[in-house]
């Protein structure tokens, strides 16, 4: 799906694996991966982000997106959180948004 | 120059400034966020220090990118220099952001804001002069130069 060799996602069902860094430039693209998800009739995400060494405000934002468009909200669950997205949630105060857990 | 907008007439022996000039389009935050992690790196910077330099980075330079038009250039300038006497005890990381002719940047959001604040010791934006400016200090934690 990605085209930029630093990142690449990989849908499978309702599983969205990210690899690389989510910020201001790849954050499109992991909305584009939701779409394709809520699209194909799924109600909840799976965001698994062990492999995503960094994320910025606006790949939060993009997580953010993943659980509601204002009119429905849905439960997005982050699997294997690195320090740096764990930190970010601590910042913002956004970690009781999501469902973190350890992957499988 | 220095991190408060005034010009120094040369750096301390052991400071180091790199500036980068480039396009202001997302694709380079990658870049900046490398070059902030390899200065910091060199003055003693730890896996903490590192983290916050990089969001911090990142964040200045893509709100500035946000604001930028097509064939805008922003200029990222990082310093790292020896400690501040009375301000902080490991070396200074210093960056300012400028991309020029965009006249009064808009406020920092919430969400930015938040970020921004939590990790770094000061940042601003300069927006009257012919660049608008995002900066940011931030003191490493892990102690002097090399450590």
């Amino acid at each position: 799906m990605s085209t930029d060799p630093n990142f690449t996602i990989e849908v499978e069902g309702n599983v969205i694996s990210l690899h690389g860094d989510l910020d201001a430039h790849t954050a499109p693209l992991l909305d584009d991966a939701v779409s394709s998800v809520l699209a194909a009739g799924h109600e909840s995400v799976v965001l698994h982000m062990g492999q995503v060494p960094f994320v910025d405000s606006s790949g939060l934002r993009a997580m953010i997106r993943a659980r509601t468009d204002g009119s429905i909200t849905r439960e997005v669950v982050i699997e294997d959180a690195g320090p740096a997205t764990q930190r970010l949630l601590d910042i913002t105060g956004l970690t009781d948004e999501f469902v973190l857990r350890a992957g499988a | 120059m220095n991190a408060t907008g005034g010009t120094d007439a040369a750096l301390a022996a052991d400071a180091d400034l790199v500036r980068i000039e480039l396009s202001a389009t997302t694709e380079h935050l990658r870049l900046t966020r490398l070059v902030v992690v390899a200065l910091a790196t060199r003055h003693g910077a730890d896996v903490h220090d590192i983290d916050d330099l990089r969001v911090a980075a990142d964040e200045v330079c893509a709100h500035l990118i946000d604001q930028a038009g097509s064939g805008d250039r922003l200029t990222v300038e990082v310093s790292a220099g020896p400690p501040t006497p009375g301000r902080s005890d490991g070396p200074l990381i210093s960056l300012r952001a400028s991309v020029a002719g965009l006249g009064v940047l808009e406020p920092l959001d919430e969400l930015r804001g938040l970020v921004v604040s939590a990790t770094t010791d000061r940042h601003g934006i300069d927006d009257a002069g012919a660049s608008s400016t995002v900066w940011f200090e931030r003191a490493l934690r892990s102690g002097a130069d090399g450590a």
